[in-house]
């Protein structure tokens, strides 16, 4: 991907739904057509941005088959995703982050949890920066393995361009409500450092404000 | 009231995916009739990829025998493009008591072998719903299901139903969600009778006439699709009005609003007679109170609290209120039951009130509107006796012959006696009166009496986690909103969810350590959230640096207009609004500000956004105001309302930077 002077995230993404992720939803569009199968995905990788992005699916992935990924390209531009800090640009360090913003927000559970089936998501991202601007700054990397749900994201600053690196795994179908505190206190975490800032340095030419 | 058009209510979006539970039974050998086929090989309307299904061809065939007997014949035939076009194949008919169907087909037309056909007998029968009230009504459906409904293919049907109107109108709603090729309406008349048209959202067509009769028709009249917070779809959906006379004179038929309101207000006489327990009630309630705002407010407070909302809708009981006495001893009744109610209840006081009734969503109605039953609601215009100049009455119209009135929703649970809620502002309703109908604008309110203001006191340690107090204020519908939300908790776990949901709306992580409610009963009184948090990890750290969001809680940007659709109809606001934020964040010791995000001043006249950060001392001062100004942002304005939501977004993220002190 792409980040602009004026702060819009923009380039191609490619999404592989592996297993059961591509199956279910096969399975959900299997009566749709076309153009309501490509709504589909891109209001899935709308869901995953949490601030308004727009979506074009590029691709004609495979709805039929089914001992293959299901592979969808888009392009995709996320206006405004670098924010101002006076004269420094920030950006956090997850982008597809939105699911899990707003997972057991409250305090108090009554009922099991109940997961349709385990997953994994990994994200891996490229960003180019604008000619000019350089990296002040990349949060620590995180991990947090906590037996059955494990996440880890990692910011690196490499040549002209940020590496992005994020994995989250949920691998249980259901828990007992004695366990919801512990796995309220895992998504926290999650968000947490989903919110973790990279600190830009504009060039002088460019420098916003 | 009823829907405004019985066929189209949500009650039967319901119920129509009910009956796809039953089975459609095919019939080898049924045709189907020629004006299907007719079609089959026509044009379609113009359509893009989208487009669920074309509707081919409809018609509407009105026969007007007398003033108490109309004939309706109605064929219409689909073309479905796209799966979602099935949902043609369900043909959902409103009878009851005074509507008898005669009879109902339906064939689909394949694109290859033999057409199918499903007759009177394959239909079901069912109620109608009401989503979030009760209501029982004799009113019921007759649903028939056409096989093979299918992307390709063309379904139609044919239905004649004979009904003993109460007034003496018909709609023709021929623009839809998909694209109509042809669309044509007749009206029969009987000998010397007359008819009077007017056209809604759509120029008018002049009919072919022939004696008695008159035959309309309109063609590709594109698709209505739907946009978020667009206006009413009868605020700008193509229909035609059309009210019948009969020889020698108006009966129930509503040339004007003026009709209109006559004939309600004949529906309204000897239901506002008193009783004695009511009288008693009146007596009970008022005798304490002091001055006449206070009486007012009482009588409206039991109206609202102690009447439940259930609407019983039998026959004419869909548009006439039950008698004020029954209304009160069952402690029952619907909207318009509780407005003759509190109008009987202020009459005892001396009090005139009149009722109003209205669409609950501004723009279905308007001052181009032609007079028909567009409404689905009734509240009261309450006669202010002189004098009255308490603050809190601010719902006023002063009128030229009336006086000074005060509108009232009783039906609102929540809504402060003076107010108004959102959805009736600026709204227009019918004003009844024994003298006849007056179509009126209710008053809008001003901005800040929907508001939210709240204020933070926080602070921030070295390892970025942010603690300390909020209070919030909340006025208007932000309060009947949250009111509602919590009008069925009892357990403090619960009360505490919406308070929960706005943290997790802006917190990554947060931990409540105190939380209480204001005024949740004192509906006069602004509702409140007082509460404490801890919010680990809340500022990050970024080398020796530390990096603070300002914009602690509370969202007021929107991605509603992040489309690449064009948009096509005007944005509607809800009701006007003012919100503040005030956040004053102690930064910890040995760290002073580095760098602040700039302020921002976004004045679009519809709505407005500031906000600023400044330091003072060791504290960081957010402040920021969002107000809605204007209730409608045009189509041509949705550009400057979509940069003003990129520029509330962009804000909401901006950081402050704090370093170690020198």
């Amino acid at each position: 991907m792409r980040l602009t002077e004026t702060g819009d995230l923009e380039g191609k993404v490619t999404v592989t739904y592996t297993g059961l992720e591509g199956m279910y939803q096969r399975l959900d569009e299997r009566h749709a057509d076309d153009v309501e199968k490509k709504k589909f995905l891109e209001e899935r990788v709308k869901r995953q941005v949490p601030v308004a992005a727009e979506v074009e699916l590029v691709n004609q992935p495979d709805w039929t088959g089914s001992e293959t990924p299901l592979v969808a390209e888009y392009d995709l531009k996320i206006p405004g995703w670098a924010v101002n800090a006076g004269r420094r640009v920030v950006l956090p360090a997850g982008v597809f982050t939105a699911v899990e913003k707003h997972i057991f927000e409250h305090a108090n559970r009554v009922h099991p949890i109940y997961f349709k089936y385990p997953y994994q998501n990994e994200d891996d991202i490229r960003i180019e920066l604008p000619a000019g601007w350089t990296v002040s700054s990349v949060p620590p990397a995180h991990v947090q393995d906590s037996h059955v749900v494990a996440y880890s994201i990692q910011a690196e600053n490499g040549k002209d361009a940020l590496h992005l690196s994020r994995k989250l795994t949920v691998d249980f179908l259901i828990l007992e409500p004695k366990y919801y505190p512990a796995l309220r206190n895992f998504f926290q975490v999650v968000r947490s450092g989903d919110e973790e800032q990279i600190v830009l340095q504009p060039g002088v030419a460019s420098a916003r404000n | 009231m009823p829907a405004t058009n019985p066929a189209r209510s949500l009650a039967v979006l319901a119920m129509v995916a009910g009956a796809f539970a039953f089975p459609a039974r095919a019939h080898a050998g049924g045709d189907a009739p020629a004006w299907m086929h007719a079609v089959v090989n026509a044009p379609p309307p113009n359509y893009d990829e989208k487009t669920d299904a074309v509707l081919l061809y409809s018609e509407t065939n009105v026969t007007v025998v007398s003033a108490d007997k109309i004939k309706t014949q109605v064929r219409e035939a689909y073309k479905i493009l796209r799966p979602r076009g099935r949902e043609h194949g369900v043909v959902s008919v409103y009878f009851g008591r005074d509507r008898k169907i005669k009879t109902i087909h339906g064939w689909c037309i394949p694109a290859q072998g033999r057409d199918y056909e499903v007759k009177d007998k394959d239909a079901i029968e069912v109620s109608p719903g009401m989503e979030g009230a009760d209501l029982i009504t004799d009113a019921k459906y007759r649903v028939l299901r056409i096989p093979a409904a299918d992307p390709g293919n063309i379904v139609g049907y044919e239905y004649e139903f004979e009904e003993q109107p109460f007034f003496l109108q018909d709609t023709w709603r021929f623009q839809e969600t998909d694209p109509v090729r042809e669309s044509h309406y007749s009206l029969q008349l009987p000998p010397g009778w007359e008819y009077k048209a007017s056209w809604m959202n759509h120029a008018e067509v002049k009919p072919a006439e022939s004696g008695n009769l008159a035959q309309w028709a309109v063609n590709n009249v594109p698709g209505l699709r739907e946009e978020p917070e667009m206006p009413p779809r009868d605020g700008v959906a193509g229909a035609m009005v059309v009210t019948f006379f009969p020889a020698g004179g108006a009966l129930n038929g509503f040339a004007t609003w003026n009709d209109m309101g006559k004939w309600y207000n004949s529906l309204l006489n000897g239901r506002m007679e008193s009783s004695p327990a009511i009288k008693q009630q009146v007596s009970a309630l008022t005798a304490s109170q002091g001055a006449p705002f206070l009486k007012m407010q009482a009588l409206a407070q039991f109206v609202q609290r102690d009447i439940r909302y259930v609407a019983i809708e039998l026959g004419i009981g869909g548009w006439q209120p039950h008698p004020a006495p029954e209304v009160f001893s069952h402690r029952y009744g619907d909207c318009k039951d509780k407005a003759t109610l509190l109008r009987t209840m202020l009459n005892e006081l001396g009090i005139d009130a009149y009722h109003v009734v209205i669409y609950t969503e501004r723009g279905a109605i308007t001052p181009q509107t032609p007079a028909h039953h567009g409404f689905n609601h009734a509240i009261l215009a309450i006669k202010l006796p002189d004098g009255v100049n308490d603050p809190r009455v601010v719902a006023t119209l002063q009128h030229p012959k009336l006086g000074r009135l005060l509108f009232f929703d009783p039906t609102n649970e929540f809504i402060p006696f003076g107010q108004l809620p959102g959805y009736l502002q600026a709204n227009y309703g019918l004003l009844v009166t024994p003298q006849g109908g007056e179509l009126v604008q209710l008053p809008q309110q001003p901005s800040i009496m929907n508001s939210i203001q709240r204020t933070a006191k926080l602070s921030l340690d070295p390892n970025g986690k942010l603690k300390g107090e909020v209070q919030e204020r909340r006025l208007g519908e932000r309060a009947s909103a949250e009111r509602w939300r919590l009008r069925t908790t009892t357990k403090d776990s619960d009360r505490i969810k919406p308070i929960e949901d706005l943290l997790g709306g802006s917190l990554a992580s947060f931990y409540i350590t105190s939380a209480s409610l204001v005024n949740l009963q004192q509906t006069e009184q602004p509702f409140g959230f007082n509460y404490s948090f801890e919010s680990p990890n809340y500022a990050k750290n970024a080398g020796d640096l530390i990096l603070v969001r300002p914009r602690v809680l509370g969202q007021k940007g929107s991605g509603l207009l992040e489309t690449k659709e064009p948009r096509l109809f005007p944005i509607e606001f809800e009701e006007p609004a003012q919100d503040s934020d005030t956040f004053e964040i102690t930064i910890p010791p040995g760290y002073v500000v580095d760098d602040l995000p700039p302020p921002v001043d976004a004045d679009y006249g519809f709505a407005s956004y500031h906000s600023k950060t400044v330091v003072r001392g060791n504290i960081v001062d957010y402040t920021r105001t969002f107000e809605v100004k204007e209730l409608s942002v045009p189509v041509a304005k949705a550009d400057d309302l979509r940069k003003f939501y990129r520029i509330i977004a962009s804000d909401e993220r901006n950081t402050v930077v704090l370093k170690p002190a020198p």
